[in-house]
This record gives C-alpha cells, structure tokens and sequence, in this order.
C-alpha cells in the first residue's frame, strides 16, 4: 500500500513541485498517474521510490514511514522497486545481459542466481536471445523491454514507470503495456506515469490526475467512473485491484 | 542452448561481486579508451621517476659527501728535532681518539721524497744539501666541520713537539654544503612531483567521475549503496596509482643505469668506486606507495563530489 498524506515538495522556494497530495493506492493495483507536462508526475513518482524527501506532508510504503528512513536504508528498500524510465537509461557499455543484471549485482545475487533470473527476465520480455548485445544494436521497443527486464529481474514489489512509452509508437507501446499488465496479473503493484491519451482511452486503469502539482480530484473521480472498455486484443486490465487508486480529501497541508 | 544465452554471456562468479564487479568496470573502462590511459599512466609514471631518482640519487650525495670528508685532515708540524720514533708515538696517541678516524706520522724522509715527486722542485732540494722538511702528523677528523678542526686542533697544538698545525676544511665545506643543497633540493622537488602526481590522479577521477555520472545516477536509481557506486573510482585511483608507480620505479632505474657510467667516471676522479648500494626496502615500498596516493587522490575526488553534492541539496 502506498498512502501519500498532505504531501508537498519544494523544490526552490515558493516554488512547489507537489502541493498537498493525498492519494492511496493498495497492492496489487495498476494505476495510471497523468497530467500534463509539469504537472509533478516525475516529482511524485522520486517521491515514491525514494530518491526525494518530500517538503511537507507524509508517504507510507506499507509498514515504512519515509520520514524516518535513512538514506541507506531508503537504497536498499529502492532495491524491492522497479523503475522504468522513458529513455529507458541502459549502460551503453555493457550488453543486455549485464544491464539486466545489474539491480542483482547491486542486491549482492550469486552468479547462479543472476543467470536464472537475467534469462527468465529477457524470457519474459521476448528478447530471450539477446543477452550477448549492445544496446546500440536494438530498436527503442527492444530497448525499452530490456529496461523493463531490468526493472523486473529482482521481482519486485512496486513496478514505477515514467514515461515509458513516450518514445514509441502506438503498436509498440501497446505491446509495452501488455507487458506491464501481464506482471500486474501477477501481483506487481505498477504505477504508470503518461500522457498517452490513447492508452489511457485504451487501458482501463484508475487513475491519478495532476494538475500545477495537486492532485485534480475531480478528474481522478472522473477517470474512475468512465472507463472506456479495452479494445479487443489488448490484454485484459482485469489485474487491477479493485479498490485501485483513491484519491484522499485533502485538507491544508501547510 | 543460443549463442546469445545468459549462461554463455554470463562472466565468471568473481564478475558479480561487488568488487569484482567493480574492478571489471574499471578494467572494461581502460580498455574503452586504451590511448588516453596510457598516456595518463606515462605521464603519472614519469612524474613519479623522479621522485624515485632523488630516493635513489640520494644514497649516491652521501656516498659522495661521506668521501669528501674522509679526504679532509689536520697536519701538525713537528719540531725538526722529534724523533721518529716519538713522532710514530704521537701519532699512535692521537689514532686512538674517538674523534678521528686516523692519525699517520710522515717522517721527514718520507716528506722529503714526496716533495721530490714533484719534478720542478728536485733540483732546488738539492742545492739546499740537507732535509729542510719537518715531520708530521696527518689527522683525519672523524667529523667534518669546522667547529670540530678547530677543536681538534687545539688538543694537537698541545702535543708534545708539535710546532705548528694547518687545517684546510673550506672546500670539504663547500662541498659538502653543495650536496646537502642538492640534497635538499632534490626532495623538495620530489614533494613537488608527488604533489603534482597526487592532483593528476584527483583530475583524473574526477574525469572518470563525470564520465560515469549516468552509470551512478543509474545505480542509485536502483538502490546501490555510496559504496557500489564509489567503489570503481576508489579502484581507478589505486589501479592509476599502482600502475604508475611500477612505470615510474623503471623509469627511474633505467635513469639511475644511464646516469652510471658518469657517476663512475666521477668516482674514479675522486679515488673511488661507483658502488651504490640500491635502497631496496624503499625501492619496494614504490608501488604500494604510489597505489596508496592514487587511494588518497581518489578519496579526495570523491568527498569534494560529495560536498558538491549536498550543497546542492
């Protein structure tokens, strides 16, 4: 579960990223977080997977309360996240395998261990025999399944996806969100920054809307009770919890 | 199983440690730009021969210096009318203090034969018919300077028969103050070389840390502790350290091996051999030296990352 209360971020001052964000999301939901560009959607999701302490307000991830983590102990819960970024962020040095492997290098795996689950990850993602490539060699689709085999070779908990789509076509990232649909139907908590249009019309997920950093209410409440139902083919959103995103009352949160 | 499978691709278990992983990094990163760190790790090399020649050149000053002052002695004149055998005597005396290193007694006779060696003034010594020359004493201080000749030579005034003593130390001084000069000069240049070489190491971690800023960024993304992300550069720095100081070690020993031959051509001019001994326990103690600056030039590379850091936050 992840419960945002009166949440604000300052990023210079007087200047606030996030204003009074209240929300919670449970496990096992899909959740689309959308808004325009600057809305606070990449602010609330470093929010979320610890990489920024918020100004005001409080965040829980389950039983964690971020306001009394440390900076190593928020590292290694980091470990128990998945990110996907939009430029997808490999290491143009090393291969696919190594990229894949390097969150279980960083959780301290045995070479066993990472081989198993570097080759279920790139399984999973179809690109199962590409492990001895560069990068440079793949197309942006390809790319983005080996940031999400990255993403997802340490089975986390919470998948955090920030634009992951924004660089591909309409064909290529329907079948990117399959993708992730596919490890929310097993039992991945995914948040899913966007502002697809589209695949928002096209996924029926709950959703979080921002607005000039606070979250617009009535637009979530709105998504929620308008879902469009899927278009035939794409994978079925059924793994979404019901309870799914629920936007709290916010009250003044300075 | 596919040529592109994860057991094929996968390095060996060592590769996936944390260290190992972090010295495969460094090692992979080496490889990527083979010409610029080569030409790094000569020139780190070559600024820490230097160093390495003054450690070795430094045996070869005081050999020289202690040379010099063996050369340097006292002369006491004796009455012409001494007797060998008191002169021997006397000489025997002063041989047994502490603060000379030797005392020999020259008879008249054998003054007298050496002055003859010299051609110009044979003849006149024969016109004089007889001896004129004194018997002395020849003292080597066991210090040279001239607080110590001048004690010393109050104590030869002293003795019994002694007419007159001579002492000229000025150019053993000045020698040995052009040495210790050198000397001196010598390691306050090898400061300034390990200085230099400790800051080219900090510049080039700090390169090495921009050019992995998204491979951190990354690593933290993905929850990898200060440590995971630290450690190549830590390595880099030791890895240029260690390296550089085995190249500059050979440098300098190939120096030092050129350098002999005049060194000895020198020490035959000084009534000597060229036989230095190699200070080998410093000689050793270069590498893990040097390694241990490149430590250091990473750490400060590291903590003033760091700094920038949270002032930015």
């Amino acid at each position: 579960m992840i419960r945002f209360d009166r949440v604000g971020l300052e990023y210079e001052p007087g200047r606030w990223a996030l204003d009074a964000v209240s929300f919670r999301i449970e496990p096992g939901a899909f959740v689309f977080l959308t808004g325009h560009s600057g809305a606070g959607k990449s602010s609330l999701l470093r929010l979320v997977a610890l990489l920024d302490r918020p100004t005001v307000g409080e965040i829980e991830l389950g039983e964690l309360r971020y306001s009394t983590l440390s900076a190593r102990r928020a590292a290694r819960e980091r470990r128990r996240m998945g990110i996907v970024f939009q430029d997808n962020r490999l290491l143009e040095d090393r291969n696919v395998f190594e990229n894949v492997a390097l969150p279980l290098v960083i959780g301290g795996y045995r070479r066993a261990d990472i081989v198993r689950r570097v080759g279920a990850a790139l399984d999973r993602v179809g690109l199962e025999g590409a492990a001895a490539q560069s990068p440079r060699t793949l197309s942006g689709g390809e790319r983005q399944r080996v940031g999400i085999a990255r993403a997802v070779v340490a089975r986390p908990h919470l998948l955090l996806a920030d634009e992951p789509t924004g660089n591909l076509d309409a064909a290529m990232s329907a079948e990117i969100m399959s993708l992730f649909d596919d490890f929310n139907r097993a039992g991945v908590t995914v948040l899913f920054a966007t502002h697809d249009a589209t695949l928002l019309e096209r996924f029926d997920h709950p959703r979080l809307v921002l607005s000039g950093g606070r979250l617009d209410r009535r637009a979530s409440d709105a998504a929620r009770g308008s879902r469009s139902a899927p278009s035939p083919g794409s994978p079925s959103p059924t793994g979404a919890s019901p309870a799914g995103a629920r936007p709290a009352p916010s009250g003044d949160a300075r | 199983m596919s040529p592109g499978a994860p057991e094929r691709v996968a390095g060996p278990a060592i590769a996936y440690t944390a260290r190992g992983h972090a010295w495969a990094s460094v090692l992979r990163a080496l490889r990527a730009r083979p010409f610029s760190g080569a030409a790094t790790l000569l020139a780190l090399g070559t600024v820490l021969a230097l160093p390495t020649l003054a450690l070795l050149c430094n045996d070869v000053l005081a050999d020289l210096s202690g040379r010099a002052g063996g050369e340097a002695s006292l002369t006491a004149y004796l009455d012409p009318d001494v007797a060998d055998l008191d002169g021997a005597e006397l000489a025997a005396r002063i041989d047994a203090r502490p603060d000379v290193t030797g005392a020999r007694y020259v008879s008249r006779d054998e003054a007298l034969a050496l002055l003859r060696a010299t051609d110009e003034l044979d003849a006149a010594l024969d016109a004089l018919g007889q001896n004129p020359l004194p018997g002395a004493v020849v003292v080597y201080p066991a210090e040279v300077g001239r607080g110590e000749a001048e004690r010393l030579a109050a104590v030869l005034r002293g003795g019994e028969g002694v007419e007159r003593v001579v002492y000229d130390l000025a150019w053993v001084e000045r020698l040995d103050a052009v040495v210790r000069l050198a000397r001196t000069a010598g390691w306050l240049l090898a400061g300034f070389l390990t200085l230099t070489a400790l800051m080219v190491i900090v510049n080039t971690v700090r390169l090495e840390l921009s050019r992995r800023e998204p491979e951190r960024e990354v690593a933290h993304l993905l929850g990898a502790s200060r440590a995971f992300a630290d450690r190549p550069l830590v390595y880099t720095g030791l890895l240029h350290g260690g390296i550089a100081g085995a190249v500059g070690l050979a440098l300098a020993l190939g120096a030092f091996a050129v350098l002999s031959a005049p060194a000895r051509d020198l020490a035959r001019l000084w009534g000597g051999a060229f036989a230095p001994t190699l200070p080998t326990l410093a000689l050793a103690l270069v590498v893990p030296g040097a390694a241990l600056l490149g430590l250091l030039g990473a750490i400060f590379a590291l903590s003033g990352r760091a700094r920038q850091m949270s002032a930015r936050r």
